[in-house]
């Protein structure tokens, strides 16, 4: 029993001496997690020792990792989520708003009303506001006005969908 | 006055027996260095390299050379191989020549290899379960010793077998004084499996390092005959005076059995360094090992005479006892070079066998076990092992060729002028890759060396041996 203690310790010790090196030195190796690409992988693991034009069917057999072919279609379903995201912009820019050419590309309130009178421009953070239920606009919390109109200017180029009717005559009525 | 001399006779008796007997048979350097040669490995690529593989690793044989070669491995993989030895030993002995050869068939590898998903780097797992050296060997020799010696007198020097089986008179004194036919076998069997627990990992861009942890089991068997007989019927006359039944001495036989059961563990620490796709460096060093050997010996023999036999009590000579053998460290270095289908590796081995020990000692005194000690360092030296091999690739049909060469010097300190008791391997091997997947390997060694053993005394009852040694592996490996 206290021999066995001795084994323990000793390899204990060892294995000490292996981890505290690497804890010391910080380590190259990056295990791969299941939302990460691959680009990194396919720049730094190109250290071929068998390559396939001298060494045939052996370069796969030694130097293609088995977990590539996850990570690729890891990766594939990742872009493929990424399109049908545009895809569904594209459709929901479809659901009968103004589409950014009708007039011009740009949001122009229009320059009267029914009686003639002249209507104040909407504040240019009505993209990032919320409407109350009486219909006034409560500004957005953001900070730097600036930033908000960028912001809104991104909305309305990349969420189009934004703009669909409902929510447009709301927010200007 | 006659008293006086029986009472002696029996004090003398006491003393042999309290004394000398546990140690006649007890344990010396020739145990050390049959734990603490290495072996020949079980990885068919790597014995067809001539064991250098210590600057490729980039398989299972990461578990016998270079853990830090784990780190290579980037497909999960199962492998599993057979290993058949043949030990075959020509013995001169007094001038006659003697064959005799001895196989053994086993299971000699099997392991898993879990290379984990990085996105950079290398992070591997591995259990190998392997058979780390083969302890099978043979002798046999047959010859008319014309010296005024025999084993029957050395005995008489140190135990009561030779009282005992009536070879002498009550005083001690036999009239035996050699001129005998000596003949004999030792037949040994027996192995050295490790369990073999490793982790690797890329420690920066192409240095890799890994350890392997190493549980070891294994047995050990010998059984010694040993004959003498007066084939010139010299003894004629009783060996215990006044005693009939020792009327005309034809026989003395002797058997001695001895097992192991054998135990331990040690760590491999390993790094290699690949330089641009085109070389591996490789540096490893191996802890001491330390087997627990659990030992029984058995004596048995017997003397016959013209119309008697006496038998050896075989309770009184035999015994158990417990001890650690220590093997010295051993660091290696070696790597490869990769010049388009061909690689060429070479390796060297520095192994200080002065520093093994015996340790932690059940049933052998303490004076003893540190005269072994001295003994080993006495006896013993450090060499250098070498290894060279040599891979060619046919890309198109997937068939690679192997070739190598290793030298393991004798341990010896008295071998150290002359090459003939080194150990010498001619390696050859194939290799063939079915599907991309499925790895196929056949190794064979040819080992040859001299050597020479003393049945007694030194160089009195010598035997002179030219030893070769077959090795032959086959082995599967799949990865996925």
């Amino acid at each position: 029993m206290r021999k066995t203690t001795k084994v323990g310790k000793n390899i204990v010790k060892i294995l000490m001496v292996f981890f505290v090196a690497f804890a010391f030195s910080g380590c190259y190796t990056v295990v791969w997690m299941p939302n990460q690409n691959t680009s990194d992988y396919l720049e730094q693991n190109n250290n071929n020792y068998y390559p396939e034009n001298y060494y045939g069917d052996y370069y796969y057999y030694y130097d293609s990792p088995w977990w590539y072919p996850i990570i690729s279609q890891n990766s594939a379903t990742n872009s493929s989520a990424s399109d049908r995201s545009k895809g569904t912009e594209f459709i929901r820019n479809r659901e009968g708003g103004r589409g950014s050419d009708t007039r011009g590309g740009n949001f122009s309130p229009p320059l009267s009303g029914g009686t003639g009178e002249i209507l104040t421009p909407a504040p240019p953070a009505v993209s990032n506001s919320t409407p109350d239920n009486n219909g006034k606009v409560e500004s957005s919390k953001s900070s730097g006005s600036g930033s908000d109109s960028s912001n809104r200017s991104n909305n309305n180029n990349n969420r189009p969908a934004r703009n669909d009717n409902g929510r447009n005559s709301n927010g200007r009525n | 006055m006659k008293n006086s001399y029986s009472y002696y006779a029996k004090l003398l008796v006491l003393f042999y027996s309290i004394f000398l007997v546990s140690n006649t048979y007890s344990q010396n350097y020739n145990d050390a260095l049959r734990l603490g040669i290495p072996g020949l490995g079980s990885n068919a690529r790597a014995l067809g390299m001539g064991d250098s593989y210590i600057g490729l690793s980039d398989d299972d044989g990461a578990a016998t050379f270079n853990p830090a070669g784990w780190a290579l491995t980037k497909k999960l993989s199962i492998s599993g191989g057979l290993g058949f030895d043949n030990f075959g030993n020509n013995t001169t002995f007094f001038g006659q020549s003697t064959n005799y050869s001895s196989t053994a068939t086993r299971l000699n590898d099997l392991s898993f290899t879990l290379p984990f998903p990085t996105v950079r780097g290398s992070l591997v797992f591995a259990i190998t379960y392997h058979t780390t050296k083969d302890l099978t060997s043979t002798l046999k020799f047959n010859g008319f010793n014309n010296g005024n010696n025999s084993f029957i007198q050395d005995l008489n020097s140190s135990t009561n077998i030779p009282y005992d089986l009536y070879l002498t008179d009550t005083n001690f004194v036999t009239p035996i004084n050699g001129h005998l036919k000596q003949s004999g076998s030792i037949l040994t069997s027996g192995e050295l499996h490790d369990w073999t627990f490793s982790g690797a990992i890329e420690a920066y861009k192409n240095l890799f390092v890994g350890i392997n942890l190493n549980f070891s089991s294994g047995s050990y068997n010998s059984n010694n005959n040993y004959y003498e007989d007066d084939t010139h019927n010299l003894y004629t006359s009783d060996t215990d005076p006044g005693n009939n039944n020792t009327y005309d001495f034809q026989t003395f036989y002797l058997n001695r059995i001895l097992n192991w059961d054998i135990s331990g563990w040690n760590a491999k620490f390993g790094v290699l360094y690949q330089i641009q796709d085109k070389a591996r460096l490789g540096i490893t060093v191996q802890f001491p090992k330390t087997y627990t050997v659990k030992e029984t010996y058995d004596v048995n023999g017997y003397s016959q005479f013209a119309n008697y036999t006496y038998n050896l009590d075989p309770t009184k000579y035999s015994d158990q006892v417990q001890y650690d053998i220590v093997t010295p460290y051993e660091l290696s270095f070696g790597g490869s070079a990769n010049f388009a289908s061909l690689i060429v590796s070479a390796q060297a081995t520095l192994i200080d066998y002065s520093q093994m020990q015996f340790q932690n000692a059940s049933g052998l005194s303490t004076d003893y076990v540190n005269q072994a000690n001295q003994q080993i360092k006495n006896v013993l030296r450090s060499v250098f092992n070498y290894n060279l091999g040599a891979e060619y690739t046919f890309p198109v049909i997937g068939v690679r060729l192997r070739a190598g060469y290793m030298v393991m010097p004798s341990a010896f300190q008295s071998d150290a002028s002359t090459s003939n008791y080194d150990r010498k391997y001619v390696t050859f091997g194939v290799g063939y890759l079915a599907q991309g997947a499925v790895g196929f390997d056949l190794a064979y060694a040819h080992g040859f060396w001299k050597n020479f053993g003393d049945n007694y005394g030194t160089d009195v009852s010598r035997t002179f041996q030219n030893i070769t040694k077959d090795k032959l592996i086959l082995s599967m490996t799949y990865r996925f």
